[in-house]
């Protein structure tokens, strides 16, 4: 995916505004509020038809100007199109999409923003969902046996509440239980594989990112692996399960499955969510998101990665390196913005393309002597 | 706005599944452009069905008598019984005409998030039938969704030391375009394959 040029009206701040981009690495650079991460907002709401920032598109909207208007350029696998989405607000969006699809698929415009960190310290739920998102992307069947595991696990929980409750015999449980597991093994065999191909981009990437050499890793961990090289592990896992069901009735919720299940990413034996500083945790969302641009899609097509003020909290060698990760022979596309021309490490990416945004909404290159 | 017994039809007709308020009214209006005994002859239906319908005392479809057709039917293979939901999955399995078994309608599938459970379901009555002897296999059609798959593997387990138990299987529909399917039923289809 490669954004060429967008033209942007009405969009949040922007009464008007356009930028042309090259394929490599872009860095725009203007005062707080003056409109960056907007300008991000807005290339991935032409795309994708969704914003990193509101689930709501009618905030996306310009105050007092009634509707909205991204026009993006763009290249997919060597097929240049120009789509046009139009928003007024309580109306759906209107695409002209250029003889593309209506939206491209959610992966193929990856973003991180601050609050991303909530991938590292947060909640297991958070990595499971990129997990998901990531395997959804490869394999769209994915969808449906994830869905499929939610429907069986709420009725199993439902199950053990009416158990409680003396409406149901508890060994009715059975049928649950048992497609609990069929479905949780499945979706435990896409998750490990998928872990198992990220983990060496991502401890390349984190290596380059922290100068650091090979220690890093995505481990999955899932209570279903206590089974794997059993001759059945599915009849193991449902006589585990069996074992629980003194405990689930008495909470009402199930104990086992792959709802539990969760991603380490460790750097150096450390695991990062606990004993990881703000700036490796920080790194860490870097290094995957770059895994993830480049594990190969099914059609090979990279992402167009968009990085709202990464630089601010990363020191200068780490400044340094990940521009140098990002420009030297990435592939893909990346926009990153920064508040400040200090920001910028002198000499770290010959490739980069420094952009300001002024005030006009116009964003052009910066001067010589500005970085 | 409306005279009252006008209203009162389109809130009724407003109950019945996929019908909206508007559809509704068009329905009622054209009712009262229709003669007299058009419109007699559609509320005489409506008593008569649920005067005279109700369960086959064997199988749970709808039947006028005792026993429905299929079940008073002696040509049928009694040897074999399909089970499904409800009765209008019995529909499309006649429409194959390649079934001659008998049928169980189990009225529903479990679900306790919708509070349906074991003894909602005519699976007592099923068990009855087998024990009496005669039935070599059953064939279980419930829906394949969640709901379905656990009544099917229930049944299963009750029924499995005591006769044949099969489900139909599922994949690609006949006759359509790979390319319309959906990537679940082609995961399905494919990991379902056979050798030719």
């Amino acid at each position: 995916m490669y954004l060429e040029h967008l033209e942007i009206k009405g969009f949040r701040n922007y009464r008007q505004g356009s930028v042309s981009l090259g394929p490599g690495v872009s860095i725009i650079v203007g005062r707080n509020g003056a409109g960056k991460t907007s300008l991000l907002e807005a290339a991935q709401y032409s795309i994708c038809g969704k914003s990193f920032r509101t689930s709501r598109d009618a905030e996306m909207v310009r105050e007092g100007s009634g509707f909205l208007r991204v026009s993006a350029a763009i290249e997919t696998g060597g097929v240049k199109r120009s789509r046009l989405v139009s928003l007024q607000p309580g109306q759906p969006a209107t695409v002209d999409q250029g003889g593309g699809p209506r939206w491209e698929q959610a992966g193929s415009v990856l973003c991180f923003s601050p609050d991303d960190l909530q991938l590292v310290k947060g909640a297991p739920a958070e990595r499971r969902r990129f997990v998901d998102e990531a395997v959804s992307r490869r394999r769209p069947a994915y969808q449906k046996l994830a869905g499929d595991y939610q429907k069986v696990l709420s009725q199993r929980n439902r199950f053990l509440q009416r158990a409680r409750a003396g409406i149901v015999r508890l060994a009715d449980i059975s049928p649950w239980d048992r497609q609990l597991m069929s479905l949780a093994f499945q979706i435990h065999d896409e998750r490990e594989e998928y872990c198992r191909t990220l983990s060496p981009a991502f401890a390349e990437a984190y290596d380059r990112i922290s100068g650091g050499s090979g220690s890093a890793e995505a481990v999955y961990r899932s209570q279903l692996q206590a089974h794997a090289g059993e001759e059945d592990r599915e009849a193991a896992a449902v006589r585990e399960l069996e074992q629980q069901w003194g405990g689930d009735l008495e909470r009402g919720a199930t104990s086992i499955g792959t709802h539990r299940d969760d991603i380490e990413f460790r750097v150096g034996g450390k695991n990062m969510r606990v004993f990881g500083s703000q700036g490796e945790q920080r790194s860490t969302v870097l290094a995957l998101l770059l895994a993830e641009a480049v594990t190969e899609s099914p059609g090979g097509e990279r992402p167009l990665l968009l990085l709202d003020d990464v630089l601010s909290e990363l020191d200068p060698d780490r400044r340094g390196r990940l521009l140098g990760a990002l420009g030297n022979g990435f592939r893909s596309q990346v926009i990153i913005t920064a508040a400040d021309y200090n920001l910028i490490p002198v000499g770290g990416c010959e490739a980069a393309v420094v952009l300001e945004i002024g005030q006009d909404g116009l964003i052009r290159a910066a001067e010589a002597g500005d970085v | 706005m409306l005279p009252a017994p006008v209203e009162q039809l389109i809130t009724e007709l407003s109950k019945l599944p996929g019908i909206g308020r508007r559809s509704a009214q068009r329905i009622a209006f054209h009712l009262l452009r229709r003669p007299r005994e058009e419109t007699q002859q559609l509320a005489q239906a409506i008593v008569d069905v649920k005067e005279r319908i109700r369960f086959c005392e064997r199988c749970f479809n709808y039947s006028e008598e005792e026993l429905c057709s299929f079940c008073r039917d002696a040509r049928r293979d009694q040897s074999l019984i399909c089970v499904v939901e409800e009765p209008n999955d019995i529909i499309p399995i006649e429409k194959g005409g390649d079934y001659r078994g008998l049928y169980h309608v189990l009225g529903g599938a479990l679900s306790p998030l919708d509070g349906v459970d074991p003894e909602h379901l005519r699976i007592r009555e099923l068990l009855a039938r087998v024990g009496e002897g005669g039935v070599e296999e059953v064939i279980i059609a419930t829906n394949p969704n969640t709901s379905g798959e656990s009544t099917a593997l229930y049944i299963a387990d009750l029924l499995r030391e005591k006769v044949k138990v099969t489900r139909l299987a599922s994949g690609l529909p006949v006759g359509a375009d790979l390319e319309y399917a959906d990537e679940a039923t082609v995961s399905r289809a494919l990991s379902g394959r056979r050798e030719l």
